[in-house]
């Protein structure tokens, strides 16, 4: 953009007589002047831009008819024609309309850039402006709702914990479904490194870059746009591109605009899970007790012999940890209360930015702060970035995108492993915290029940210096044809400690860990683009692409120390030490044609080959061919007379695209080595090898039609898409006399069908009230198609973890299996159960004979309406979302409405609508001491998890321009931000957006909460301030 | 101009230097792995994948284990301690309904085969290594995978192998694919093997071997395997052999037995430990009380001992304990302790018993060897043997070692557990894995 004002500024007077041409542009809706706008004599270099007042002169027009071009970014340009007589001061305003649509606007597409009017696939832009001031660490978080077909989903509320975005749903079983994620031409390091040893939840090495620092998402969604990356494209790729500085137009050539924000502000959880408090507790257990002792003829328990206080001494007797009747009546303790707390996040961010013709850079530091809702959970991040290109010729370009980030997570053990999914379950209330003696009660045998022991026995902190970088230079050889080479650097450096002391355990053990991963990428392109008559765009992209990651970790465990005031590993009595290392790399080719007739009729052309070591050795290389048609209906001259309709366009593509997120070794036929024993080292046989293994394969078509109405007032878009994923990995099993129990295949099928819609609308944008909204909505179906002998396959042999998933042909990926819950028998109390057989409800549990697949972890709806509105300096946005048609399978149910309350559990409130006596209508069993409801798997615990969520909602006030440019500013604004403010939904646990902690992958263990911690909600404060 | 294309060629060249290192990028050698096709092409690989064996057996699905634990519950010889967490799989035995989807049960086929693929696979390479180290090592290697391979069939068939038809376990000798589908051999083949590899290992195995399998080992692996095949004649010239080796004694302080460090005097084969690599950690969450048992000795169990013997038996004071009104085994309470898989004791029951049982061996008596055991345990020798007695001393002296359930069946006993079903009732048996029914054709389920 500012080449080209370059130009104009510089552009050379014409000879001969002149004439002079003075006028004012303008906004046409509001009336505001615009500084910086261009005028320029059609066909002629003759042009000035605008001043501060939105005033230009031009002293030297040629004395004849021209036309008079008027243009400025985010408006329509608008010629008028004017003869020019000598000697006359021609006057010539202009009131621009802005451009709704913004058709201009530049899209990144992956390996280059395009004009958001000539794109032909199907790509979903998210500006940073519409996601600013919402506290998170990770940025897909904000993502939510935001574009049409990606779904976001937190998994957790704890702070730098993992998300998991699916793009077009679900397209592997056992790979990732992670879309690839790309930093300014850098692909990046996502996933979690930290230890799962304790902490079952993961982190997620997205949270190393600053949301603020990033200028826009593109995301890639079909195969002709994501084709570009061959056998990573799959699952769609998010394009990340941060901020560049650039030439303050109209306010002098080399100002440096600064950029100042801070918020703060308090977390807390979304829902409270309501479990019983120790009166509560005593009482249904002692009723599940005297139930088992007095009437259940099956249970160990059964005396009907025994008198109720008799059954109560029994009862008192059996308390675990040591617990006495006198404890158990005075006890009062609300565990949850002791591993939650109101959470607190803060967040500053300074930058820097400007340029000249020559140079331009963004300088940006940040800090962010969350202290999470989970006692001891913290995560910091500091940051620095900085951006830069320097034009050294005007052949000759160069510059760099780095950042460099240190974040440092304190993170907390959570679901099955302690904290608050300890406190919601194995602590029951009516164990008191402390002893008489004031220490821990019952510290190191109460199973690390006493979760306040268990916080203050565990230090740990995870330290993370994390690289992105982006170096480049561009040579344009012919003025059709440059070059271009780029240089790319994404590193982690992690360093883990753990700690644990002698409160709850034997022995202390401390543990170090270190990770390292070294990752680059090497790109070269060229590039052609030319015009022939005026009318044939013709653009070609060629590159090579080169990427090599490595990743190395050791540890470090110390056990028994000599004090206890000791805390490295290398003071145990008893060391051990253990390495880990792995790699992968890629070559590819990539080329690209692309033609276009003008601006009509449109076509696109790409391929792909990729090599990778992932690949078994006779398969290494894919090819990914794609392609995609356009027709923009509204350029043709039938047409035109079509006032209402502004723009129009139908575009079809179809293509080939590859996941290779498959294991690095998959292939390779090997060994175990470390397999020792009795001090001697040992190998074992690992992997049989498949020298065939290659990437999972997806062919995708994808309809759309872009549309804007009323001068684009009201524009949008729809996609209908098919995507068939076959060659899926999978490992099947094999006899085990062969020594293997499972051997990894490309078998199996796939398919997600879907559609997307979005439009938005600018509903008043004139007069003081300004009120626009953006509504997208999309719908997608996953459905297995095809397995090995039609096996079914379990979540956990996918890489998930428990929860009744399945993959199921037929049905979509995560299925549950379950029995038929059929309420609970009014005369016995007993729960009831569809015998799938007779189809008649029986008391028997038979899990074998009766479970049904049912339920959709994925949800079939997703999206968001935002609206935005502007009165005066006020601002406000609200942006609602939602997933409707999944189902959420709480496998702590059977545990916490009834099952365990015999085992030393404590109970969802719910069950105090157990069935008492003959008559009773209700859900929840009649309560019995023995764990028998405890092994069922039953729809009884399968919530609909559809829910609205009022997802932002943002108001803010900017300070008016007299008192702003008194202090010298040239914007500030405050703000009020509210995320996750209220949830609309049926579901009964603690927040329906959950994913349990899974293994190595989580496409069919899905919808699933075990104990997980829930979602939070924030309320903060802030300040943008520009100057 | 010059200086134009100067820079022009700078910025190429770095791209040309990425083209020569592609293929380096393609062929990364893992390095936590080692390739199949070289693992076992070297005298140093043949002995680490021995060891690898070792690592299998001393893993809690075998011999680290359940291999033990499984027939204690199926025997109820055990109950729920109401400390630890049972989890299903191991209330499917205790209640005699497991599934064959049952993960201790599927764990027992899949890791066998697992470990008799090794061994097969080491049997197979040794005679092409080359390097000239395989000739003074090759005797040994070999006894020690048949070693293994012998008592893991041994016990593969204790729990797959189906008295009613005479049905065993696929037996393989070669290191199958998976693409092969064998089928199960009967019992009576798979003792044959059993026999003849415990015998070869005899013969090519050292007396010592560093904690590892030996000779004696073998041996006593024989006699016990000939014990239960009721071939008593023959059990008990192996124990003789054994026993009149002098390599092992009785020691006085049973809990030696079940100790840290250097085995005792008495433990002729055990699952080693080290402190960063324990072969008891199972066995310990299913027994120790200090880490919360899941489990206790069952009343049935603690019955024997009271009522023959009670309190002046060590077996029982030394070995068991009474925690908060609460009964515990002690014999793996020791955290890094060895896993005796088979000590001197049980030779001279063995031998006793055969006798009992129409053997003969000069100069050496029924009475005689089971007394040796009772006046080890503090016991006052007894004037007299019947059946009873002889099963009473087994149960106590192996008490919750794995040999009880067995010898239940051995004897064919019609009231075997809690559940009180005949010995050779199908719900005492493991079933074959639905998931390896569903690959191979040629398996029938038991």
């Amino acid at each position: 953009m500012f080449v080209f004002l370059a130009l104009i500024l510089f552009g050379v007077s014409a000879l001969g007589q002149n004439g002079k041409i003075v006028g004012t542009v303008s906004d046409k809706d509001s009336g505001e002047t615009l500084p910086g706008a261009n005028i320029m004599i059609k066909g002629t270099n003759i042009g000035m831009s605008t001043d501060i007042n939105g005033v230009y002169s031009i002293n030297n027009a040629p004395l004849d008819k021209i036309t008079l071009v008027c243009s400025y970014v985010g408006y329509l340009n608008l010629s008028k024609d004017v003869t020019i007589v000598s000697g006359q001061t021609l006057t010539v305003d202009f009131a621009l309309q802005e451009d709704n649509m913004m058709l201009d606007e530049i899209v990144v597409i992956g390996f280059g850039t395009k004009r958001k009017r000539d794109i032909t696939t199907s790509i979903s832009k998210v500006k940073a402006e519409e996601i600013e001031g919402i506290p998170v660490a990770n940025f897909a978080k904000s993502l939510q709702g935001r574009a049409p077909g990606v779904q976001v989903t937190s998994d957790n509320g704890i702070a730098g914990g993992a998300i998991t975005m699916r793009i077009r749903g679900t397209s592997s079983l056992k790979a990732s479904s992670e879309p690839l994620y790309v930093v300014d031409g850098v692909p990046v390091i996502t996933g979690s490194f930290t230890t799962s040893d304790g902490f079952p939840d993961k982190s997620n090495a997205l949270s190393q870059i600053n949301p603020s620092d990033i200028a826009s998402y593109e995301i890639l969604k079909d195969a002709s746009a994501a084709a570009v990356y061959g056998s990573r494209g799959t699952n769609g790729v998010v394009l990340i591109t941060t901020k560049s500085g650039s030439l303050q137009k109209g306010k002098g050539l080399e100002k440096t605009n600064f950029s100042f924000n801070y918020s703060a502000g308090i977390l807390d959880v979304t829902n409270r899970m309501k479990i019983l408090d120790g009166p509560q507790y005593l009482a249904l257990s002692q009723e599940a007790y005297w139930n088992s002792v007095h009437t259940e003829e099956t249970s160990p328990l059964y005396k009907p012999e025994l008198s109720y206080d008799e059954a109560m001494a029994n009862y008192y007797n059996q308390l675990p940890y040591g617990i006495t009747e006198e404890i158990a009546k005075k006890t009062n303790t609300n565990w949850v209360d002791e591993a939650l707390r109101q959470g607190f996040v803060q967040e500053a961010n300074l930058s820097a930015s400007g340029g000249n013709t020559k140079s331009t850079y963004y300088l940006g530091g940040g800090y962010f702060e969350e202290k999470g809702i989970l006692i001891d959970n913290k995560f910091k991040r500091i940051n620095g970035r900085i951006n830069f290109t320097h034009n050294a010729t005007e052949k000759l370009s160069f510059g760099a995108n780095t950042s460099i980030s240190y974040t440092i997570d304190n993170r907390v053990p959570t679901g099955w492993q302690g904290g608050l999914g300890t406190a919601q379950s194995r602590s029951i209330p009516i164990m008191p915290i402390y002893d008489s003696t004031g220490g821990y009660y019952a510290a190191k045998t109460s199973g690390h029940s006493n979760i306040r022991a268990e916080i203050n026995n565990l230090d740990y902190e995870a330290r993370i210096l994390g690289l992105i970088s982006n170096v480049f230079g561009q040579y344009r050889i012919t003025p059709f044809l440059s070059f271009k080479t780029e240089f790319g650097l994404n590193n982690l450096a992690l360093r883990e400690s753990k700690y644990e002391g002698l409160i709850t355990q034997e022995d202390q053990v401390a543990q170090d860990r270190r990770v390292l991963v070294n990752n680059w990428i090497a790109t070269q392109s060229l590039n052609y683009f030319k015009t022939f008559n005026g009318v044939h765009n013709v653009t070609g992209l060629l590159s090579y692409v080169v990427q090599e990651s490595k990743q190395n970790d050791v540890w470090f465990t110390g056990k028994d120390f000599p004090s206890p005031s000791l805390t490295n590993p290398n003071s145990g009595a008893i060391r051990t030490a253990g390495d880990f290392a792995t790699a992968f790399g890629y070559a590819s080719y990539v080329g690209r044609f692309t033609y276009n007739y003008s601006g009509k009729y449109y076509a696109t052309f790409s391929l792909r080959a990729d090599g990778s070591s992932r690949f078994g050795k006779d398969n290494k290389w894919g090819y990914f061919p794609a392609g995609s048609i356009g027709w923009s209906i509204s350029e043709e001259k039938f047409m035109q007379n079509v006032d209402f309709l502004s723009f129009l366009k139908l575009r079809i593509s179809y293509g080939i695209t590859g996941n290779s997120e498959i294991d690095n070794f998959g292939y390779y036929g090997s060994y175990n080595t470390n397999e020792q024993y009795y001090g001697s080292a040992g190998i074992t046989p690992n992997n049989v090898g498949n020298k065939e293994l290659g990437w999972e394969k997806t062919s995708q078509i994808d309809i759309g039609i872009d549309f804007g109405f009323f001068d684009g007032r009201i524009h949008g878009g729809m996609d209908y898409y098919n995507k068939l994923t076959s060659d899926l990995l999978i490992e099947v099993n094999v006899p085990q006399t062969s020594g293997f129990s499972k051997a990894i295949t490309n078998i199996g099928k796939l398919e997600n069908k879907g559609f997307e819609f979005f439009i938005t609308s600018y509903n008043l944008t004139q007069g003081k009230i300004k009120w626009n909204t953006d509504f997208n909505i999309s719908y997608n179906k996953n459905e297995i198609t095809e397995l090995p002998n039609n096996q079914k396959i379990s979540g956990i042999s996918l890489g998930g973890n428990y929860g009744n998933n399945y993959a199921v042909v037929g049905y979509p990926a995560g299925v549950w299996e379950l029995v038929d819950f059929a309420g609970v028998d009014p005369e016995t109390g007993k729960p009831l159960f569809i015998n799938q057989e007779t189809g008649e409800a029986t008391t028997e549990y038979n899990y074998d004979r009766d479970a049904i697949l049912t339920g959709n972890p994925y949800p079939e709806w997703i999206g968001g309406l935002n609206n935005t509105i502007t009165y005066d300096n006020f601002d406000l946005g609200i942006l609602f979302t939602w997933s409707l048609g999944h189902n959420v399978y709480r496998d702590d149910g059977k545990f916490l409405e009834g099952g365990k309350i015999g085992e030393n559990w404590n109970q969802m409130q719910i069950i105090e609508d157990r069935w008492q006596k003959p008559g009773d209508i209700t859900d929840i069993p009649k309560l019995i001491y023995d764990g028998t409801y405890s092994t069922y798997n039953t729809t009884q615990y399968l919530d609909d998890a559809s829910y609205v969520r009022l997802k932002t909602f943002q108001l803010g006030y900017t300070l008016p321009n007299k008192i702003t440019q008194k202090i010298h500013m040239t914007n500030v604004r405050f703000y009020f931000n509210a995320n996750n403010l209220l949830t609309f939904t049926k579901y009964k646990g603690w927040d329906p957006e959950v994913n349990r902690d899974y293994g190595s992958n989580n496409n069919v263990t899905q919808g699933v909460t075990y104990l997980s911690p829930p979602q939070v909600k924030s309320f903060t404060f802030g300040v943008n301030m520009n100057f | 101009m010059k200086k134009i294309s100067y820079k022009y060629l700078l910025v190429l060249l770095s791209g040309v230097l990425v083209f020569v290192s592609c293929q380096k990028v393609l062929d990364p050698e893992p390095e936590m792995v080692l390739s199949d096709q070289i693992a076992l092409t070297t005298t140093v690989g043949i002995q680490s994948a021995v060891i690898g064996c070792y690592h299998k057996m001393q893993s809690g699905d075998l011999y680290g284990g359940n291999v033990w634990a499984g027939g204690e519950m199926l025997a109820n010889n055990v109950k729920k301690s109401g400390e630890g967490n049972i989890v299903f799989e191991e209330t499917q035995l205790l209640e005699k309904n497991m599934s064959d989807e049952n993960r201790i049960v599927t764990s027992l086929w899949s890791n066998s085969f697992s470990l008799i693929h090794s061994v097969n696979s080491i049997i197979k390479a040794v005679p092409e290594v080359t390097d000239p180290d395989i000739e003074k090592e090759k005797d040994r290697l070999i006894g020690e995978a048949k070693f293994i391979r012998g008592m893991m069939y041994f016990d593969m068939i204790r729990y797959y192998g189906n008295p009613n038809d005479g049905n065993g376990v696929p037996l393989l000798t070669e290191p199958l694919t998976i693409f092969d589908q064998p089928a199960r051999a009967t019992t009576e083949a798979v003792y044959q093997q059993v026999i003849a590899d415990l015998t070869d290992a005899a013969n090519l195995l050292p007396e010592n071997n560093n904690d590892r399998a030996t000779k004696w080992a073998a041996k006593a692996i024989l006699s016990r395997v000939y014990f239960y095949k009721k071939e008593y004649q023959n059990a008990a010239d192996i124990a003789t052999e054994v026993i009149n080796s002098g390599k092992f004694a009785l020691v006085d302080s049973m809990p030696l037995n079940y100790a840290e460090g250097s085995p005792s005097e008495e433990v002729i084969f055990a699952m080693m430990s080290t402190l960063t690599d324990a072969s008891c950690g199972t066995l310990n969450g299913y027994f120790r009380q200090a880490q919360g048992a899941k489990f206790s000795p069952s009343n049935t169990l603690a019955k024997i001992f009271l009522f023959s013997g009670g309190m002046d038996d060590k077996r029982y004071t030394q070995l068991f304990k009474i925690v908060s009104d609460k009964l515990f085994c002690a014999k793996f309470d020791q955290r890094y302790m060895n896993v005796p898989i088979i000590r001197l004791a049980e030779l001279y029951l063995t031998r006793g018993e055969s006798i009992f049982n129409g053997a003969t061996v000069s100069g050496i008596t029924a009475l005689g060897d089971i007394n040796i055991i009772r006046l080890r345990a503090g016991l006052t020798p007894l004037e007299t043997l019947n059946s009873t007695s002889i099963y009473y001393e087994r149960t106590k002296e192996l008490a919750l070692e794995g040999d009880n359930f067995f010898n239940q069946k051995r004897l064919e006993k019609d009231k075997i557990s809690d559940y009180e079903l005949p010995w050779n009732n199908r719900k005492l048996l493991y079933l074959i894995p639905k998931s390896e029914l569903e690959v191979n054709p040629n398996l029938v389920q038991n």
